[in-house]
C-alpha cells in the first residue's frame, strides 16, 4: 500500500458522498496503491451508516469506528495506527479542505520532505471569532517553537507513515505535529491549499482554545523543542534567583543605613526566590531523568535514508 | 487445562463479616435463569475455617463453585480482583457475602446485560440510619458533582458487567468502586438498574463510603483520572496562575505604595504574603509541567480511542 488518506469525521453525515467522491477522483488517476481511512469519532448522526454503504461500493474505504468520541486529534491517532500506506494524508470531513490538493501535496512531500503542511489560503472563515485568533496563536506558537508553520489549524497534511509513529498524538496535540515532528529530524515544508466555506454542519471549535493552546505552548517547549529539559529549568531557576538576590542586597542596604531596623521582610523574600530557584534546579534534575528514558529509544527517522544523519537527533548517552 | 468458559460467573469475596454462605449460596442460585452456564468464584481473603466448612460442604454436594483461599488477609479490593481473575464467565456478577441485596433482584440484573455491557447498581432503600444515609447522599451528591454523571452507588457490593469491560479498562486499588463511571467514559454502554436492599445491610466499616476519608480521597483519584491524567497542566495551570496573578498583583500594589507614597516596604510583611503566592504559583506550575513531560514521554504507547469496529 503506498498511501493512505485519514479523515477523522463527527456528525458529518451530509457532507460524507460528496468527500469521498472528491478524494476518490483527486487520488484514482494518480495510479498508485491507495486506501482511505474513514475514522467516525464516536458520531450521533448516521455518519456510520453513510461510510458504510459507501464502503460497500468502493473496496478502497475502510471504516474505522471508535466507541467514543474521543476528539480530534485521538481519531487522527486511530486513523494512523489502522492506515497501512506508507504515506498518509491527513484532512478535514467537513469540505473545507479541497481533496484535489492532495496530488499537490504529494509532489512536494517526493521532493524530499518528510511532512508537508497545507496552509489556507484565503480562509473563508468568520475573521474575529476564527481567523485572528488563529492568526494570533499561529504567530505565537511559531514564535514559542522555532517551527514557522503559517497554520496549524490546517488538517490538510501529507507525511511518512514512519515519521508519525515516533510522534506521540494525544489529547490536542494535532496542532503541533510539524513543531513535535521537527526534533525528530523531520524537513518539513508548507504550501497554501484552497479553503472553502462550510457548507453542512456547524463548526465543532471555539474560540475558549485560546487558553488551552496557552498551557499546551508551554508543555511542548518544555517536553518537546527542548533537547534537554534540565537547561530549560536551569534557565527559570536562575531566573527565580536574580529578585532572590535583589533582596538580599536590598536587605543588606536597610541594614546598613538604618541600624536597628527590621530586615526580616527582605531577607525572607530572599530566602523564598532562592527557594524556588532550587526548587526548579530539582524540577529539571526530575525532568532530565523522565526525558532520558524518552531519548533513549531510537528515532525513526534516523534510519530512513530520507534524512542526513547528521540532522537526526542522536541517541542519548548516559 | 482450563475448563470450558462459562456463561456467567457469579464472584463472591469472601472477608471479615460474612453471613451464612450456605443460605445465601442457596438464595443467589435459585435466582438465577437455568439455562446459562455457571461457575461461581468464592474468594477468601485470608484463613476463614468456617467459610471454608460451608463452602466445603457446598462443594461436596455438587455444586459448581471453585473457592480461592487467599495466603493472608489482603483486604480491599485485592479479593474482589481475584476473583475477576480467576472467573472464566462470558458475563460477571459480582455478589456480597452477606444478604445485602434482595436475590429478587439477580435476574433483572442480568437482564439488563443483556442490551448493555455494565450495569449500574443502585440499593434502595438506602441502608443504616439517619446518620448514615446523610453522608450517603452528601457523598454521592459530590461524586456526582465531581465525576460529572450520576449513574450508581459507589462501593455497594454489586457489579455486573461484561468481561470485556475489565479487559480493556485497567483497574487496581480500588477501581472497582467506580467500574461503571469508568466504563461509561470509555463508551460502554451502561445501564442503571435499582436492587432492593436486603435483610441485613453492611454494617462495620468494611468498605464503602462507610469509611468516609478513604472514600472521599478515592474519589479525588478517579476525577484526576477522568478529567485530567492525559493534560496535568490544565489542571495544575490555572491553578497556578492564579496563586501568581494574586501574588503579583498584591506585589505591585505594595511596590505601588513605597514608590508614590513612600511607605517603607521594609515593614510590611503583607509583602512576604505576596512573594510566597508568586513562588507557590511558580511551583505548582512547575509540577504540572513535569506531569505533562511524563505524559508526553509515555504518550506513543497509550492509546486513547477504543475501536469498536472496522469495517471494510
Amino acid at each position: 500500500m503506498d498511501l493512505s488518506i485519514v479523515v477523522p469525521m463527527f456528525n458529518e453525515e451530509a457532507s460524507l458522498p460528496l468527500l469521498h467522491a472528491a478524494i476518490v477522483e483527486a487520488v484514482a488517476p494518480l495510479g498508485v496503491a491507495y486506501e482511505i481511512l474513514f475514522v467516525d469519532d464516536g458520531s450521533t448522526d448516521g455518519t456510520f451508516g453513510a461510510a458504510c454503504s459507501l464502503a460497500a461500493t468502493d473496496t478502497h474505504l475502510r471504516v474505522v469506528r471508535l466507541r467514543r468520541n474521543v476528539g480530534q486529534t485521538p481519531a487522527m491517532a486511530a486513523g494512523i495506527d489502522h492506515a497501512l500506506g506508507k504515506t498518509i494524508v491527513t484532512l478535514d470531513a467537513d469540505l473545507q479542505n479541497d481533496p484535489a490538493d492532495i496530488p499537490r501535496l504529494l509532489d512536494v512531500l517526493e521532493e524530499g520532505n518528510d511532512m508537508v503542511c497545507g496552509w489556507r489560503e484565503r480562509r473563508k472563515d468568520p475573521f474575529f471569532s476564527r481567523r485572528l485568533p488563529s492568526i494570533v496563536a499561529n504567530r505565537l506558537i511559531a514564535a514559542v517553537t522555532g517551527v514557522p508553520i503559517r497554520d496549524n489549524g490546517c488538517t490538510l497534511k501529507a507525511f511518512r507513515a514512519d515519521l508519525m509513529r515516533s510522534v506521540p498524538l494525544y489529547s490536542e496535540m494535532h496542532r503541533f505535529l510539524p513543531a513535535m515532528a521537527m526534533p525528530e529530524g523531520a524537513r518539513i515544508a508548507q504550501i497554501p491549499v484552497r479553503h472553502h466555506p462550510r457548507r453542512f454542519g456547524r463548526s465543532k471549535y471555539g474560540i475558549e482554545r485560546m487558553f488551552k493552546v496557552l498551557f499546551d505552548l508551554l508543555t511542548i517547549r518544555a517536553a518537546v523543542s527542548a533537547s534537554r529539559p534540565f537547561s530549560r529549568f536551569a534557565k527559570a531557576a536562575t531566573a527565580a534567583a536574580l529578585p532572590g538576590l535583589l533582596s538580599l542586597g536590598w536587605g543588606f542596604r536597610v541594614a546598613a543605613s538604618l541600624p536597628g531596623a527590621s530586615v526580616l521582610v527582605p531577607f525572607a523574600c530572599a530566602s523564598l526566590f532562592f527557594s524556588l530557584s532550587f526548587f526548579l534546579l530539582v524540577c529539571g534534575a526530575l525532568c532530565e531523568l523522565i526525558h532520558s528514558k524518552h531519548a533513549g529509544r531510537v528515532p525513526a527517522v534516523a534510519g530512513s535514508g530520507a534524512v542526513p544523519p547528521a540532522q537526526a537527533r542522536p541517541g542519548v548517552a548516559l | 487445562m482450563r475448563e470450558r468458559a462459562a456463561g456467567l460467573s457469579v464472584v463472591v469475596p469472601v472477608s471479615g463479616f460474612f453471613g451464612d454462605l450456605e443460605a445465601l449460596h442457596a438464595a443467589y442460585r435459585a435466582a438465577m435463569p437455568d439455562e446459562t452456564v455457571i461457575e461461581f468464584v468464592y474468594v477468601l481473603d485470608g484463613d476463614l475455617p468456617e467459610a471454608m466448612r460451608a463452602l466445603s460442604r457446598l462443594r461436596e454436594a455438587g455444586e459448581p463453585l471453585r473457592i480461592v483461599k487467599l495466603a493472608r488477609p489482603f483486604g480491599g479490593p485485592v479479593p474482589l480482583s481475584i476473583g475477576i481473575r480467576r472467573s472464566t464467565g462470558e458475563r460477571v456478577l459480582v455478589l456480597p457475602c452477606r444478604p445485602e441485596i434482595d436475590p429478587a433482584g439477580i435476574p433483572s440484573l442480568l437482564r439488563a446485560l443483556d442490551g448493555a455491557d455494565v450495569a449500574a447498581v443502585r440499593c434502595r432503600p438506602v441502608p443504616g440510619g439517619a446518620w448514615r444515609r446523610f453522608r450517603f447522599h452528601i457523598f454521592h451528591s459530590l461524586a456526582a458533582r465531581l465525576l460529572g454523571y450520576d449513574l450508581a452507588d459507589i462501593g455497594v457490593g454489586v457489579l455486573a458487567f461484561r468481561r470485556t469491560v475489565v479487559e480493556e479498562l485497567l483497574l487496581y486499588g480500588d477501581r472497582h468502586r467506580f467500574l461503571p463511571f469508568l466504563a461509561f467514559r470509555h463508551g460502554f454502554r451502561v445501564v442503571p438498574v435499582v436492587l432492593r436492599s436486603g435483610a441485613e445491610p453492611r454494617p462495620a466499616p468494611v468498605r464503602g463510603e462507610a469509611s468516609g476519608f478513604r472514600a472521599l480521597l478515592d474519589l479525588l483519584a478517579v476525577f484526576f483520572l477522568l478529567r485530567f491524567t492525559k493534560r496535568p497542566l490544565r489542571f495544575f495551570g490555572p491553578i497556578g496562575a492564579g496563586l501568581f496573578g494574586a501574588g503579583f498583583a498584591l506585589s505591585v500594589w505594595l511596590a505601588g505604595q513605597k514608590l508614590f507614597l513612600g511607605v517603607r516596604l521594609a515593614d510590611r510583611p503583607l509583602l512576604l504574603l505576596g512573594v510566597l503566592l508568586i513562588v507557590l504559583g511558580v511551583q505548582v506550575v512547575a509540577l504540572g509541567l513535569i506531569g505533562e513531560i511524563v505524559v508526553y514521554t509515555h504518550a506513543r504507547d497509550i492509546k486513547e480511542y477504543a475501536v469498536e469496529e472496522i469495517v471494510g
